[in-house]
C-alpha cells in the first residue's frame, strides 16, 4: 500500500507544493505545511476509493489541512529574514524546500481571504469549474461568481 | 501587471518550484517517517511532562508526610505507610492516570483525524468537533473535581475523621474554595484556547458563506 501511495504522491507532488506556495510566505512555513499535508494524505489514503481523480482528492486534503490546521505558534518573522537563513540549507535534502516567492504575485495573493486564496490557486491552475466546486463544496455557478469577484479585487490591487 | 500576467507568472513559478523541489519516492518516504516519529515524540514528550509532575507530587507526598507527623508532634520522622495514607496515594494516582488517559485518547484521536471531504464541509465538521471536544473536557474535569470531593468525604467518614455531610468546617471550606478557584482558572484557560480556535474557523466559514451570498 505504501509503495502505491508514494508513487501516486510522487507523480502529483506539484499539488502539495502549490498549496504550500499559496498559503505560506516563507520556506520554513512551507516545509511544515508540506509535511503536514503529506502525513494527512497518508492517513486519508486507506479511505480514498478512487471516486474522484487523485488530483482532486489531493487538493481537497491539502486545502483542508492548510486552512483548518490552526497552528499554535504562528511565525511572525519577516519573509526576508527567514529566506536568507533558509538558503544556507541544501534544497535537495529530504523535506527541505526552496520555493520561489514572486514578490508581486505574493502581494496580490496576500490581499485575499483564506478561501479566496484556495479558489485563486485552482483558477490559476486552470481547473474546471466542476472540479473547483467539488473541492470547495460550492455549486458551479457560485464558483463563477466568486472567481469574477476575485478577479475584480486583484485588478484593483495590481492596477490601482 | 494584468491578470493574464499573473497567471503566466504563477505557471512559470509553479514549474520552476517543482523542478527545484521535486522529492524522490525515497525522500517522500523519509519525510513521512520523520513526520510520523516526530508527531509520536511530541505526544510522548507532552505526556512525559504530565506524568513527571504527577510522580513528583506523589513522591513529595510520601517524603513530606513523615516530617509533617514529626512537626505535628507525632512519633517522629519515620516513614509510616498508614491505611489512610495508602488510600489517598492510590486514589491520587488513579485520578492522575485517568486524567492522563483522557488527554492521551483525545490528543491521539485529534492527530489522526483527517478530513477528505470538501472544504466547506471540513470547516463545519472541524468547528463541531472542537465544540464537542470542549464540552467533553469541561464535563470530564468537573466530574474529576466532584469525584475527588465525594471520595474524599466518603473516605473521611470511613476512616472516622468526620461525617460525610460535615463540610461546614474551616479546613474543608478552604479546600473547596481552593479547588473551585483552580477549576475556574483551568476552565477559563481552556475556554479561551477553544474559543480562539473556533473563532478563527468561524471567520473562515463566514468568509465562505458571506461570499456565497454575493
Amino acid at each position: 500500500m505504501k509503495e502505491e501511495f508514494l508513487k501516486a504522491i510522487s507523480e502529483h507532488q506539484g499539488i502539495i507544493l502549490k498549496v504550500c506556495r499559496i498559503y505560506c510566505s516563507d520556506n520554513l512555513e512551507a516545509e511544515d505545511l508540506f509535511q503536514d499535508i503529506l502525513l494527512a494524505l497518508w492517513k486519508a489514503w486507506p479511505s480514498y476509493k478512487g471516486n474522484s481523480k487523485i488530483g482532486t482528492w489531493m487538493y481537497r486534503v491539502g486545502l483542508n489541512i492548510a486552512i483548518t490546521r490552526l497552528r499554535k505558534n504562528s511565525r511572525t518573522i519577516k519573509q526576508d529574514e527567514l529566506s536568507s537563513a533558509h538558503h544556507s540549507f541544501p534544497a535537495t535534502e529530504s523535506g527541505r524546500l526552496d520555493i520561489q516567492f514572486d514578490k508581486e504575485l505574493q502581494e496580490a495573493i496576500s490581499t485575499l481571504s483564506q478561501f479566496d486564496k484556495g479558489l485563486l490557486m485552482l483558477y490559476l491552475d486552470e481547473r474546471s469549474y466542476k472540479e473547483m466546486a467539488e473541492i470547495l463544496g460550492l455549486s458551479e455557478s457560485n464558483v463563477g461568481v466568486k472567481i469574477n469577484r476575485i478577479k475584480k479585487i486583484l485588478k484593483q490591487k495590481i492596477n490601482p | 501587471m494584468e491578470l493574464d500576467d499573473l497567471k503566466a507568472r504563477w505557471q512559470k513559478e509553479t514549474k520552476e518550484n517543482l523542478n527545484t523541489n521535486k522529492q524522490s519516492m525515497e525522500q517522500l518516504q523519509a519525510i513521512l517517517k520523520e513526520k510520523t516519529s516526530g508527531t509520536l515524540i511530541n505526544i510522548r514528550e507532552k505526556y512525559k511532562g504530565i506524568i513527571s509532575y504527577l510522580m513528583v507530587g506523589l513522591l513529595l507526598n510520601i517524603i513530606i508526610s513523615p516530617f509533617l507527623h514529626f512537626l505535628l508532634g507525632d512519633d517522629g520522622p519515620v516513614f509510616r505507610l498508614t491505611f489512610s495514607g495508602l488510600l489517598s496515594l492510590v486514589f491520587l494516582l488513579t485520578i492522575g492516570l485517568l486524567v492522563v488517559l483522557f488527554y492521551w485518547l483525545r490528543f491521539s484521536s485529534f492527530s489522526t483525524e483527517v478530513s477528505d471531504v470538501d472544504l466547506h464541509t471540513a470547516l463545519i465538521e472541524k468547528i463541531t468537533s472542537l465544540k464537542r471536544s470542549f464540552k467533553q473536557e469541561i464535563i470530564f474535569i468537573a466530574a474529576v473535581f466532584l469525584a475527588i470531593f465525594i471520595i474524599g468525604r466518603a473516605s473521611s467518614q470511613y476512616l472516622g475523621h468526620g461525617d460525610f455531610g460535615d463540610i461546614y468546617r474551616k479546613d474543608i471550606l478552604l479546600a473547596i474554595g481552593a479547588g473551585l478557584a483552580i477549576l475556574i482558572f483551568y476552565i477559563s484557560r481552556r475556554a479561551k484556547a477553544y474559543n480562539k480556535d473556533i473563532g478563527t474557523l468561524k471567520s473562515y466559514l463566514a468568509e465562505f458563506e458571506g461570499n456565497n451570498e454575493q
